[in-house]
């Protein structure tokens, strides 16, 4: 019976002192239930936007690469794009983030983006330029498309896949959970997100 | 595969001839097979009497898949077919988990009536350096390809000697970039009842495959449990691990539920004290995934690159009683005590305690406690024993449950006798000799000390396959649990089985509300004799479950020699006696010996309906990948409350019709017999005891459970929810 006890405090200990090791690391990475980093990239038209300049509003990131049939998967069955206009148009800050580096699949310059845009009909509220691929280090982002969501304080919600099942075909979108629509709706009903991280899927970014 | 067809008309031909030829054929047919794949298919395809549909080989983006099937399936035996991807250089494909991006392959068969298939196996993967992160996957070198095992099985009575595969395959093909790619492939293979072409298949089978396996395979995994370190790292052991000639060759590939740092190939540290080699093993986790949730199993391959050999682990994690927790599974293991005593196969002997109480409480007061004291300690001594002896079992690696001893037929007729035989003795027709104690009824009948400490004893044993729901909860917990919380459940429920006698030992007002002894004893005693012949017979019920019928006749004839021997003995006919007594014996080894060699894999069904499938792992695994919802009946014939819930609920016309309405996948796992994929997939839902209703919806991969009585109402709830 001492030894359940014994658990408990060792457990208890280990907590408050990861989260001390947690603390004096913040700001370094992406950890969910944390602040998000701050970040500062250009969009395609030459405009600069700072994450923190979207404090009060809710944002969402997503990784892209135009080139990746996973992406392809939520564009080409108009799920990204719709997602994109439902929750903009409720006031949700949208950035599509492009870090593959120049001559890797998925570069494009800011001319090209654009005609993405345009042709792809993609509904965000700007696409980021990071070809360096700071910021998607920065967060952590392993695949395209891999999604954040940053809640109006500034802390980091949600980390992880668009939704619930892995692969490339069209047909498993309207089967999948959504975890980014969930996760959205329960923040604009003032709850807390229930699945905050997922493993990703899709292409790995091309850094 | 034009052997196949020719294998059909000539199997006549001598054998090793035409193992050797095709051997040859096979291994010219496998060289040829990559350089002219299109050429192949074709030929397979215009072949006289073959069908179109023939299409072993497919064409993908950077990558050739080719269908590889054996010559022949054997009706029931564990056959594979074989899935070889030669991949473009540069390129790959993935392994289960894919790491941290990509996607594993997907394996869509049908087949023909009968045939089913398991799950793949992969050859040892390798970690692919992806940017910053990292793959676990294949790459493939020509004429070197990926080949991936698909085990088969064929259930006697399909389609007419041909078994009929097909496969939707998609996987990813990544470099740099990914390019997803669907192939679809079909084969046939002849099917042969027998033995007869055994020789067939070896240049098949001899080819290396899987990946060696060392200590652990998939199904049969070595376990352990995982816990998380101070410093994050998730920390598990191996002990005895023999394949670990240098630390820095090992290797680990968890699967995606590890929340693994994937580019991290796992810390391997010896930390052998004396005796077998143990390793611990640290592993980085990926800090923005959560880590793994405290329950969880975590499921992964290490890999000796010195040896080539492979071992799968599977860790549980001890879930930590918490206080609270362990009050309420000891309240629950007391109160299922003590719900025990009215149990319909434990009343019978309870009852005779009563009788001695009754008999006991008109003498001495102080031997009346003692004697309360005596039962609760036999009562006790039972539990510990049996734990001590689940314990041992489970330690090694038998998988075995509560009210396993009932799935043993020779205990069953050894039970069966022993009961039989106190059916007569209640009846008067013979008493027992006192001065030989070697005999276990005179023991359990015995009045006196020894007698309330071995009726104590007999009531555990007894009470074991009414395992009470609240029971199931609190055994399955601590057996999942440590050595001291069991030992505190199992004792519990032994106080609160025996409580009931303590409190009418020591509250003697109470034994006074007992019925006066009287002459209506003897008529009670003799009454009581009924219960137990039912009992006998319902023993005998349950054995002709466990697929022993055989044996029923002769058990039967042995009962009249019982009652020969009794009679002989009631009348004192001395010689008759004795040999009755040598029948008996003789009898009962002889029986003893046909129910050892009686078939254990000879098939029953309990279920009688073609409506619930059969439980596989894998028939599971397939529905919820589907995304069906299933429900699956943890059964046995031995199960009381099991045939009630079936009978007035899951059977019956209501209860199929709400099924039907859900749209509900039925599987039927029988456990009459001791069967070890049940027995592991009840211990997953922390269980040791049917009956468990376990509902998954829609493809979740957590069930609900319905509680261990079940109505319309709760099916219907839990249905529509």
């Amino acid at each position: 019976m001492k030894s359940v006890r014994a658990k408990y405090i060792s457990a208890f200990a280990a907590l408050v002192l990861g989260m001390s090791l947690v603390a004096t690391d913040a700001g370094a990475t992406a950890k969910v239930g944390e602040k998000a980093p701050e970040f500062e990239l250009v969009d395609t038209n030459g405009k600069s936007h700072k994450l923190s300049s979207f404090a009060g509003k809710t944002v969402v990131l997503e990784w892209f690469n135009k080139g990746c049939p996973y992406v392809q998967k939520h564009y080409e069955s108009q799920n990204m794009q719709a997602l994109q206009k439902k929750y903009t148009d409720k006031g949700v800050v949208w950035l599509t983030v492009i870090s593959s580096a120049p001559g890797k699949q998925g570069f494009e310059d800011n001319q090209q983006a654009n005609k993405t845009r345009a042709d792809w009909k993609i509904a965000s509220t700007a696409t980021l330029l990071d070809p360096k691929g700071e910021v998607g280090k920065l967060y952590a982002a392993k695949t395209t498309p891999h999604m954040y969501i940053v809640d109006a304080k500034g802390t980091l919600v949600y980390n992880g896949a668009i939704d619930s099942i892995s692969s490339s075909k069209k047909d498993d979108v309207a089967k999948a959970e959504n975890y980014v629509a969930g996760a959205l709706d329960l923040l604009a009903a003032g709850q807390p997100v229930k699945t905050a991280t997922t493993k990703p899927y899709g292409c790995s970014v091309k850094y | 595969m034009l052997e196949h067809l020719e294998s059909t008309t000539a199997d006549k031909v001598h054998r090793s001839w035409k193992a050797l030829a095709n051997f040859a054929s096979l291994a010219i047919l496998g060289a040829c097979a990559w350089i002219t794949p299109s050429v192949v298919a074709a030929q397979a395809s215009s072949l006289p009497g073959a069908v179109a549909s023939v299409q072993l080989f497919a064409k993908g983006p950077h990558s050739r898949v080719a269908l590889r099937l054996p010559e022949i399936f054997h009706e029931t035996k564990s056959e594979a077919i074989n899935v070889e991807f030669q991949i473009d250089k540069d390129w790959h494909i993935y392994w289960e988990n894919p790491g941290d991006s990509g996607e594993e392959p997907k394996f869509d068969f049908t087949g023909s009536k009968g045939v089913s298939f398991g799950r793949p196996q992969f050859p040892i993967p390798k970690r692919i350096a992806a940017g910053p992160f990292t793959n676990f996957g294949f790459e493939s070198a020509p004429g070197q390809p990926v080949t991936i095992r698909i085990p088969v099985q064929v259930a006697p009575g399909g389609d007419a000697g041909l078994a009929e595969i097909s496969l939707d395959l998609s996987y990813l093909v990544c470099k740099e970039e990914c390019i997803p790619a669907d192939v679809k492939l079909r084969g046939r293979v002849p099917v042969r009842a027998s033995e007869e072409n055994a020789v067939l298949n070896v240049a098949y089978r001899t080819q290396e495959f899987p990946p060696l396996s060392g200590e652990g395979s998939r199904d049969e995994p070595i376990r352990s449990d995982w816990k998380l370190a101070k410093d994050g790292r998730l920390i598990f052991q191996l002990e005895n691990f023999k394949h670990a000639g240098e630390l820095s060759k090992l290797e680990l590939f968890p699967l995606a539920n590890v929340s693994a740092q994937h580019g991290f190939r796992g810390e391997f540290t010896d930390v052998s004290g004396t005796g077998g080699k143990t390793l611990r093993v640290a592993l980085e986790l990926d800090p923005s995934l959560s880590p793994p949730a405290v329950g969880s199993t975590l499921e992964g391959l290490v890999v000796d690159r010195a040896s080539g050999l492979t071992s799968w682990v599977r860790l549980e994690s001890r879930s930590d009683l918490d206080w609270m927790g362990l009050v309420r599974y000891l309240g629950f293991a007391f109160l299922g005590g003590l719900i025990l005593n009215l149990m319909p196969c434990v009343f019978p002997v309870v009852s005779l305690k009563v009788l001695s109480f009754v008999k006991e409480s008109g003498g001495n007061r102080r031997e009346t406690k003692l004697h309360a004291l005596l039962y609760a300690l036999g009562v006790l001594l039972s539990l510990w024993l049996l734990l001590a002896g689940l314990l041992v079992l489970r330690s090694a690696g038998a998988a075995v449950g509560w009210g396993f001893q009932l799935q043993n037929p020779i205990f069953l007729f050894a039970l069966f006798a022993v009961f039989l035989f106190l059916g007569f003795n209640l009846l008067g027709l013979f008493e027992i000799n006192y001065s030989g104690p070697g005999r276990l009824q005179n023991l359990m009948m015995a009045r006196g000390r020894a007698g309330s400490f071995f009726t104590g004893l007999l009531t555990t044993l007894v009470a074991t396959p009414c395992s009470a729901p609240f029971m199931g909860v609190a055994i399955g917990a601590a057996l999942a649990s440590g050595y001291v919380e069991a030992a505190l459940v199992f004792t519990m429920l032994g106080l609160g089985l025996s409580s009931p006698y303590v409190v009418l030992g020591f509250f003697p007002k109470l034994v006074d509300r007992l019925p006066r002894p009287g002459a209506w004893m003897d008529r009670f005693k003799q009454l009581l004799a009924f219960p137990l012949f039912l009992t006998a017979v319902w023993l005998l019920w349950v054995l002709s479950q466990t697929g022993a019928t055989a044996s029923l006749v002769m058990i039967v004839a042995w009962s009249v020699v019982v009652g020969f021997y009794v009679w002989a003995r009631h009348f004192a006919l001395a010689k008759t006696k004795w040999a009755a007594l040598c029948g008996l014996v003789i009898g009962f080894v002889m029986i003893a010996k046909v129910l050892e060699d009686s078939p254990d894999s000879s098939s029953t069904n309990v279920s009688g309906s073609s409506r619930w499938e059969s439980y596989s792992d894998e028939t599971v695994r397939a529905a919820l990948a589907r995304g069906e919802s299933v429900f699956i009946d943890y059964t046995a014939s031995w199960c009381v409350t099991c045939q009630v819930n079936k009978k007035l609920v899951l059977d019956t016309e209501r209860g199929q019709v709400l099924f039907r309405t859900a749209g509900v996948r039925l599987i039927r796992a029988d456990w009459t017999k001791r069967d070890s994929e049940i027995s592991n997939s009840l211990s997953r839902l922390g269980r040791q005891s049917v009956p468990v209703y376990a509902f998954y919806r829609n493809g979740s991969g957590t069930p609900e459970l319905l509680p261990e009585i079940l109505t319309f109402e709760i099916l219907e709830t839990t249905l529509r929810k």
